[in-house]
């Protein structure tokens, strides 16, 4: 029980500590935006139903995400190793393994909750992308700027009521601010659905492709994975050299169907390291939902179990290396 | 002044050593550089390797060592305020702008080791691999390739009239429909209509034929080997040979007639003799399409152009490392200004985003220009703010970093063109200008600042 | 007060002042420009060449504060500050000045000669008589067997060494302490005191800021006691801590019988008890005494120091 209560506080505490970053605000802030603003640029007249707000808002989420998992990841054990917040912990009757668990499962929460966000709006990125709208009296291309609009404005509109929080209360800023943005993409998700392409009051119908969600589920899944190898090499190297490892893990599995040769024929090389090397390609599959297609949720099952594996092993093997480093 | 500023600079290049750094990137360059030919395979000619080395390897690294050159710069001074290790160094009689620029200089040391290390083993993979191949491979490509090629494009096609008299038939029609057109929109018109003529102009039915003519600067090295290439498709787009007749003349005493089948694709090439053409005359080049074949379109911009020989390889190489290290020594100090004013990770968002807008915008103004979207007879979409403002945000910024970012070598380098010595003291003096503003705005801003909480 | 102060105070000094502070005022604000902390209200001071300055004060006094303005670090919200004759932003009055911060934040990858190679490097001071000063400070800091190994590896105490040498490195006219004996042992202690004396009879001038007031009190000239960001007490040590209306007479012991007398003798002209007991010395000269007798073997290992250097104590 009190090792469960201790998860549970270093756990909070990583978590916190994240979302206090101004740069995980930022990152959240400009993948919002952007996905927002994609459909209301873009001047399709081919009836594409969204596919490039989804893609769009699809690849911002794995993009940014990236920095989120991966910098969140370097920083948060490292800085904690270098200015001895890490001693004055482990000096407590608080287990290495713990300690590392519980920094994984805080970041995890993080980017849970940023993967949260960006799935919402490119849900509501896609709803505003332009329709092909006909009736009896005429018919032509209609975005739903409506709902873009109050997409864009949300970031702005958090940071404004976080800002009069620390202003009136002396809240935290940037903490404040995410956790009153998410609210506000509730809201104005919920309130969408009460309102048609036109901006008129109609029933309630959110009018999203929740086929989106497991393509949202999976690039989650691919930065809970690179969450843990982050971790797994802060345990050792300092910040810089944990990003470089991380970029280049990150392009060899991009490519790696490409380098190793997927399902081919193989050198035991080549199958060794396409074996070691995490897949970013399975977890990348907006293609699928072109065309009305659908990614079935077997698949995502079977890309959960994935990922909890190859997450779990890394992170074993960081535990074992942090079991022996030393902490001044 | 230079002591502090060597001093500084030490301590930057030494930290970026102690830390590993500069070993883990020379080994991922290592792993890069070698790992990337194995793998990446042209169309399996020597040539299209050759290519593959030189640009899709170099290129791998340049963004390698430009990631690793914002975060480094990123750091420089932002984790040394974070950490209150400035004050120590604030407290000496050493001003603002030393530590700026040693910092700065740090920085430059470590991409001057790295791009040399890069130089010489992409060089070494380079006489590994010609040492396979046979005396004839090894010439034609030191023609095509691995050389420096001065390029000498054709005069452009004159449409002026014509784009002016379809422009005005064009606003009539629309007038006449009883609609009004913006600013925005008669732009679109414009380019559209422009597009259209030049792609008209560039496209040859059998039985018919196409003239351009070359101007040959005064300065070009005449006497050396030299070659026409031309850029043109059939305009089915399947890849095919076409026959048909070149005429080559320059003055009374040069000319050269050739019938073959010429396959049709980017890349084609006529040899010419050393001495076909002297400095200040005129190249005229006539294409005859034969009739039974089918008709063929050439780039409305590069369709044909002369390539003689100004340079080796060597040195092309050497002044193409010099243009990416200015271009990194431009980054590195966005990224110390951007440290100077945020903290580490916020900083290295900023200016990550900032570069990238500075090196996309320009595909802002192609697309503007090229306009595929409105096709000729149908009114333009009005603009919308998003995209106004997007577009005048974008381009703005093109306008300001453009000159700075798209000091692209690599094409040229890999494609055996000419990287002048020209583009190098453009690329320093534009490294100069900027970095003069932007030390000089941080440094400021640093000397104002509290760097004691 | 120390009989070391007290010969210096004997002796004439310039008037020269070193640092000249009026009216000077710290307030710390948000985000919105509010104010958060009034770190200083308003304190006065000043340091003339050839004393050692002691500033005195609780935790949140200002002590800190006081000191990074001085040196160009914080910027004052009101007053003015001179410090060597000009404003503390200026670069050329750095030149005379040597600063060791209470937390030494060195560069964890450089060694202690790199680290005072460096920073003499800042001073602008020539090849050969940095190296000479450098080997000099290592060797009086006792780190020369750990001169090549890097800082981030030392213990608290060895990194206060190196930012001790590198305040000392330019041989400053005008030398800023903030708690310069914390982390030492102390033979390093007494070490930094007689440093800090050699270069006080030599005419430079020393602030020294620290909670360890035995050792403020027995090396000081003057005393500023700050509280909530103002001056509580201002003086000579020996003003201040004089009680003017005691006295104590130190004399060897007597028999019982003249003890008695004695006694008997002070009671009727004071009439009151006196007070009798043995004089005791201090901890520091009593722990001193006991490791100089320890043994026939010198002082070796981590900390073992040969004295001031030479160019400190101007016998270079």
């Amino acid at each position: 029980m009190v090792a469960f209560n201790q998860l549970l506080t270093l756990t909070r505490l990583t978590a916190v500590e994240a979302i206090r970053q101004p740069i995980f605000l930022l990152l959240t802030n400009a993948c919002i935006v952007l996905t927002a603003v994609m459909p209301m640029v873009l001047l399709h007249q081919f009836g594409e139903e969204g596919k490039l707000a989804r893609d769009s808002g699809l690849a911002f989420h794995f993009l940014f995400g990236l920095f989120v998992a991966s910098y969140a990841a370097c920083s948060s054990l490292a800085r904690e190793i270098g200015s001895g917040t890490a001693s004055a912990v482990l000096s407590k009757p608080v287990s290495r393994s713990g300690f590392l668990i519980s920094k994984f499962l805080g970041l995890g929460l993080v980017i849970f909750a940023f993967s949260a966000c960006a799935c919402m709006s490119t849900l509501m990125s896609e709803r505003v992308a332009e329709r092909l709208a006909v009736t009896s009296n005429a018919g032509g291309y209609v975005i739903d700027w409506q709902t873009g609009w109050l997409l864009v404005c949300a970031p702005f509109a958090a940071m404004g009521v976080a800002g009069l929080l620390n202003y009136y209360r002396r809240q935290p800023f940037v903490s404040t601010a995410f956790l009153v943005l998410i609210v506000l993409l509730l809201i104005v998700f919920g309130v969408s659905g009460w309102f048609d392409r036109s901006g008129n009051l109609s029933s309630f119908d959110l009018r999203v492709q929740w086929r989106i969600i497991p393509a949202s589920i999976l690039i989650t899944l691919a930065l809970i994975v690179l969450c843990a190898i982050a971790l797994s090499l802060s345990a050792r190297l300092g910040t810089f050299a944990t990003l470089v490892c991380c970029f280049g893990i990150f392009v060899l599995g991009l490519l790696s169907d490409y380098w190793f040769g997927g399902t081919g024929e193989r050198s035991a090389v080549s199958g060794l390291l396409y074996a070691l090397i995490p897949n970013w390609q399975h977890f990348w599959r907006a293609d699928a939902l072109a065309a009305g297609g659908l990614i079935p949720w077997s698949y995502v099952g079977r890309a959960l179990v994935y990922a909890g594996t190859y997450s779990a092993a890394t992170l074993v093997l960081g535990l074992l290396s942090f079991r022996t480093a030393d902490i001044r | 002044m230079i002591g502090r500023v060597l001093a500084v600079a030490t301590l930057t290049l030494r930290g970026a050593v102690r830390s590993r750094a500069l070993f883990g990137l020379a080994v991922l360059l290592l792993f890069l550089m070698i790992g990337l030919p194995m793998t990446v395979k042209g169309s399996g000619s020597p040539a299209s390797d050759v290519n593959v080395l030189l640009y899709y390897t170099l290129g791998c690294a340049w963004a390698v060592i430009m990631v690793a050159t914002l975060l480094l710069s990123c750091a420089g001074i932002s984790r040394d305020i974070e950490q209150e290790k400035i004050r120590l160094v604030a407290v000496k009689p050493v001003r603002k702008t030393e530590i700026w620029l040693g910092k700065w200089f740090g920085v430059l040391a470590m991409n001057a080791v790295l791009l040399v290390f890069v130089g010489v083993t992409v060089s070494g993979l380079l006489s590994w691999k010609i040492r396979s191949w046979d005396p004839a491979t090894k010439k034609r490509l030191r023609q095509t390739v691995l050389v420096a090629n001065r390029t000498i494009p054709h005069r452009p096609d004159d449409i002026g009239e014509d784009l002016e008299r379809m422009y005005e038939i064009e606003l009539d029609s629309i007038k006449e429909h009883g609609r009004e057109t913006s600013a925005f929109q008669r732009k679109r018109i414009r380019g559209s209509i422009r597009h259209a003529l030049l792609t008209a102009y560039s496209q040859v039915s059998p039985g018919n034929g196409k003239a351009w003519q070359i101007d040959i600067p005064r300065a070009a090295k005449v006497g050396e080997p030299m070659a026409l290439h031309i850029n043109f498709s059939p305009l089915s787009g399947e890849i095919r040979s076409e026959r048909g007749s070149w005429s080559l003349s320059a003055g009374s005493d040069s000319e050269l007639v050739i019938e073959d089948r010429i396959v049709a694709g980017m890349g084609n090439r006529i040899p010419l003799p050393d001495d076909f053409v002297s400095r200040g005359q005129t190249l005229s080049v006539r294409f005859e399409n034969a009739t039974g074949g089918s008709s063929v379109v050439f780039d409305p911009e590069a369709a044909i152009e002369l390539r003689i020989r100004e340079s080796s390889f060597a040195r092309n190489l050497f002044f193409s490392l010099l243009v990416i290290f200015c271009q990194l020594a431009l980054l590195s100090a966005f990224g110390l200004a951007a440290g100077t004013f945020f903290s580490f990770p916020v900083a290295t968002f900023v200016a990550t985003v900032l570069v990238f807008l500075s090196m996309t915008g320009h595909y802002f103004v192609v697309s503007e220009k090229s306009d595929v979207l409105s096709p000729v007879g149908v009114q333009p979409r009005e603009q919308s703010v998003f995209h106004a403002v997007g577009e005048t945000l974008v381009l703005g910024l093109e306008r300001i970093s453009g000159p700075a970012l798209r000091l692209n070598s690599l094409v040229k380098l890999s494609n055996g063109l000419l990287v002048s010595l020209g583009s190098v003291f453009h690329a320093m003096l534009v490294v100069i200008g900027y970095s003069a503003v932007l030390t000089f705005i941080s440094c400021i801003y640093l000397s104002r600042r509290e760097l004691a909480a | 007060m120390t009989s070391e102060a007290v010969d210096r105070d004997e002796g004439s000094h310039e008037t020269a002042l070193m640092i000249e502070a009026e009216g000077l005022v710290k307030v710390f604000r948000d985000f919105w420009r509010r104010p958060k902390v009034r770190a200083v209200d308003g304190i006065d001071f000043n340091v003339g060449s050839g004393e050692i300055v002691g500033l005195l004060g609780p935790n949140g006094s200002g002590k800190s504060t006081t000191i990074k303005m001085l040196l160009g670090l914080l910027f004052p919200s009101a007053g003015s500050i001179r410090v060597l004759g000009e404003s503390p932003q200026d670069v050329t009055a750095k030149q005379r000045i040597g600063y060791l911060p209470e937390i030494s934040d060195l560069y964890s990858f450089l060694t202690p000669r790199e680290t005072l190679d460096f920073y003499g490097r800042l001073f602008g001071l020539k090849r050969k008589i940095r190296r000479s000063r450098i080997e000099q400070l290592l060797e009086m800091v006792g780190l020369t067997h750990a001169a090549d190994r890097q800082v981030g590896e030392f213990s608290m105490g060895m990194k206060r060494r190196v930012g001790l040498a590198q305040a000392l490195v330019n041989d400053p006219l005008l030398l800023i302490l903030d708690e310069p004996t914390a982390g030492l042992d102390p033979p390093a202690c007494r070490q930094v005191k007689d440093t800090m004396l050699a270069m006080v009879r030599r005419g430079k001038s020393i602030v020294l800021s620290s909670h360890l007031l035995a050792d403020v009190e027995s090396v000081c000239d003057r005393l500023v006691i700050l509280h909530n960001g103002r001056i509580r007490a201002q003086g000579s040590v020996k003003d201040l801590l004089t009680q003017s209306d005691r006295l104590s007479v130190t004399i060897p012991v007597l028999p019982p019988e003249k003890m008695k007398a004695l006694l008997h003798a002070l009671r009727d002209h004071i009439g009151e008890e006196p007070q009798i007991e043995h004089p005791s010395m201090d901890l520091e000269r009593f722990f001193l005494d006991v490791i100089e007798h320890a043994g026939d073997s010198p002082l070796t290992g981590a900390g073992h120091h040969e004295g001031i250097a030479r160019y400190l104590d101007g016998t270079e």
